[in-house]
């Protein structure tokens, strides 16, 4: 039952409504009806649909108002706009504005079927809900350090050597290099392999929550406290606490924190009892941290307990041999994910790739692919999967004194556009342009584009 | 056809296996007025973050077709970074221990303590919304989950 595609319907006409209703629900999606734009754009701001049918021609406001208001909601939302005969052009401009297809009254049910099919079986969504049913998340997120640059060869040389000394580590990075990558390798390598990782990330945990997060607390210690909490520290007993972004713990807890690494025990809030902790800490941060203690936001007897051992992650820009390497890595992942067999790059995308320069790193490497996979890459990631990395500006916005182009003349040059982008490959367009392949083919033949 | 992440909706997911209170819980956020989405399995949940670009999440240990902990591993898949806050009406400290290495951002033990909740939110979402409190306390008086 949960599973059912959800589909908003929003028309004014009573009758329309609950014909529209009791055929879908007949057909085995499950419905929401609105009478108008008002309940519709009130529903779609707390619920989810995964299409919606709607009126062009409703009283206060049109279907057209309506489909804005949807697509600037939730731009994923398929939208076929229902319109009456006599009104082509505002069809053409509901397309325009992003709505899948349209359909005139008076409908033909099968013709609705077959179209709502089509938008359903087009969705990744249910493939890939599907796939990740049957997997575990823990072989599609990345795990791995990947890459043989020297840079990297030097990163994984020392966590081999500093994996059993038990010291604690400051790893210096970039963000999204990889630190916790860097931190759980260490943890694997050592002798608490068998025992927790937990990873904390300290600048999301408000400041005065931070004392019982870190040190747990008793019951009855607060108004809120129903039972003991171990906390952080406690839970990494036999194991590691990561601490990323280490620099914006509270200067209290930052006191706090030197005592515990000091004492090697910790004091829950509300208790009378001290217990001892045996957790080796690895801290990260990407700030320069001597200048954080040098400003006075640090600790500097905190900074060398914990820069006992220093590993800087090299930003991606400065390992570029390593991208091809960590690109397959990726299109492993998301070829399971996706339930695709993308083989490879093509070699512009390559050039570009390896041009690029990074400043989200290796999580933005991973972006772009997943991207990739979103925007339909099958054989090969292509340039055109890639639009982010569009060196090139855009040409400036023309001026408001250029005479508008016709509705015609805009959709006829956008089609040509896009199947030149894509090389006339109609399948692609057509998704590109938010069009069916049926309806791109009637407007190829209406511009006589071929 | 490319829409930018940041304008996006930012969506609150609310997954407990007990329907009641998740609806209750994400009743409480939408008149604190975030967007807030109350499931009670792990795949519903799967789609919502597959859909949405989701700015926290809060699961409960307990839920219909997985456990709270699998459901953020595979959320963890789809979105590294999301904050969740884990909820659990279990006291045992292997629970917590569990979900403590999934880089949880709080621990909280049911009745939710709907102040540390607020903190939790205003931290992750700064100078949005108003508060759980006021408006459980609006609504009925009632606190807790």
């Amino acid at each position: 039952m949960m599973d059912r595609p959800r589909v908003l319907i929003v028309d004014d006409d009573t009758d329309i409504r609950g014909l529209l209703g009791e055929a879908l629900t007949r057909w085995g999606y499950d419905p929401t009806l609105a009478a108008n734009g008002r309940e519709a754009i009130d529903l779609i701001s707390h619920q989810i649909f995964d299409a919606a049918l709607v009126d062009i021609s409703m009283p206060e406001m049109d279907g057209l108002q309506v489909l804005e208001q949807i697509k600037r909601h939730d731009p994923a939302l398929e939208v076929v706009m229902l319109t009456g005969n006599p009104m082509v052009e505002t069809a053409v401009q509901a397309l325009k504005s992003g709505a899948y297809d349209y359909l005139m009254k008076p409908l033909n049910l099968d013709e609705l079927q077959h179209l709502l099919r089509q938008v359903f079986e087009k969705r990744f969504l249910s493939r890939e809900v599907h796939s990740l049913r049957s997997q575990l998340a823990d072989q599609l997120a990345a795990k791995d350090l990947v890459g043989a640059s020297p840079a990297m060869a030097q990163v994984r040389e020392v966590i081999a050597r500093v994996a059993d000394s038990d010291s604690p580590v400051l790893i210096e990075g970039e963000s999204g290099t990889g630190k916790e990558l860097v931190a759980a390798a260490i943890h694997r390598q050592s002798g608490r392999g068998k025992g927790p990782f937990v990873p904390v990330n300290c600048s999301a945990i408000p400041a005065d929550l931070m004392e019982s997060e870190f040190f747990g607390h008793v019951r009855g210690a607060f108004s809120g406290a129903v039972a003991d909490a171990l906390g952080l520290f406690r839970s990494a007993h036999g194991g590691t606490l990561f601490l990323d972004e280490v620099a914006e713990l509270s200067p209290a807890l930052q006191a706090k924190l030197l005592r515990v690494l000091q004492e090697k025990e910790i004091r829950p809030v509300g208790s009378t009892k001290t217990h001892v902790v045996n957790a080796r800490t690895i801290a990260a941060t990407n700030k320069n941290l001597d200048a954080a203690v040098s400003n006075g936001t640090f600790r500097q007897d905190l900074y060398y307990r914990l820069n006992v051992v220093h590993i800087v992650v090299p930003p991606l820009r400065d390992r570029r041999g390593d991208i091809p390497a960590l690109i397959a890595y990726s299109l492993r992942r998301f070829n399971e994910r996706f339930r695709r067999e993308v083989k490879g790059i093509a070699p512009d995308a390559m050039a570009a790739l390896t041009a690029y320069d990074f400043p989200g790193n290796v999580r933005e490497l991973e972006n772009l692919l997943e991207r990739a996979f979103a925007l339909g890459a099958r054989d090969e990631i292509e340039r055109a999967n890639l639009p982010e990395l569009s060196v090139k500006a855009e040409p400036p916005a023309s001026a408001s004194t250029e005479p508008l182009p016709t509705l015609d003349q805009a959709e006829r040059d956008l089609i040509a556009r896009a199947l030149d982008r894509f090389r006339n490959d109609k399948e692609q367009a057509a998704r590109a342009l938010g069009l069916t392949v049926r309806t791109l083919y009637r407007r190829i033949k209406k511009f006589g584009l071929i | 056809m490319t829409t930018p992440e940041s304008s996006r909706p930012r969506w609150i997911l609310v997954a407990d296996g007990d329907k009641a209170a998740a609806d209750h819980l994400a009743g409480l956020l939408l008149r604190a007025r975030f967007r807030a989405y109350p499931v009670a399995n792990g795949l519903e949940a799967l789609r919502l973050a597959l859909r949405y670009r989701l700015g926290l999440a809060i699961v409960d240990v307990g839920l219909l077709d997985m456990t709270g902990c699998d459901l953020v591993r595979q959320l963890r898949s789809l979105a590294p970074e999301l904050p969740v806050v884990m909820t659990t009406g279990d006291y045992r400290p292997t629970t917590e221990v569990e979900a403590r290495q999934l880089g949880i951002v709080q621990y909280l033990h049911k009745p939710v303590d709907l102040e540390r909740l607020d903190k939790v939110v205003a931290r992750v979402f700064p100078g949005e919304g108003e508060t759980i409190l006021n408006a459980a306390v609006s609504c009925s008086g009632k606190l807790g989950v």
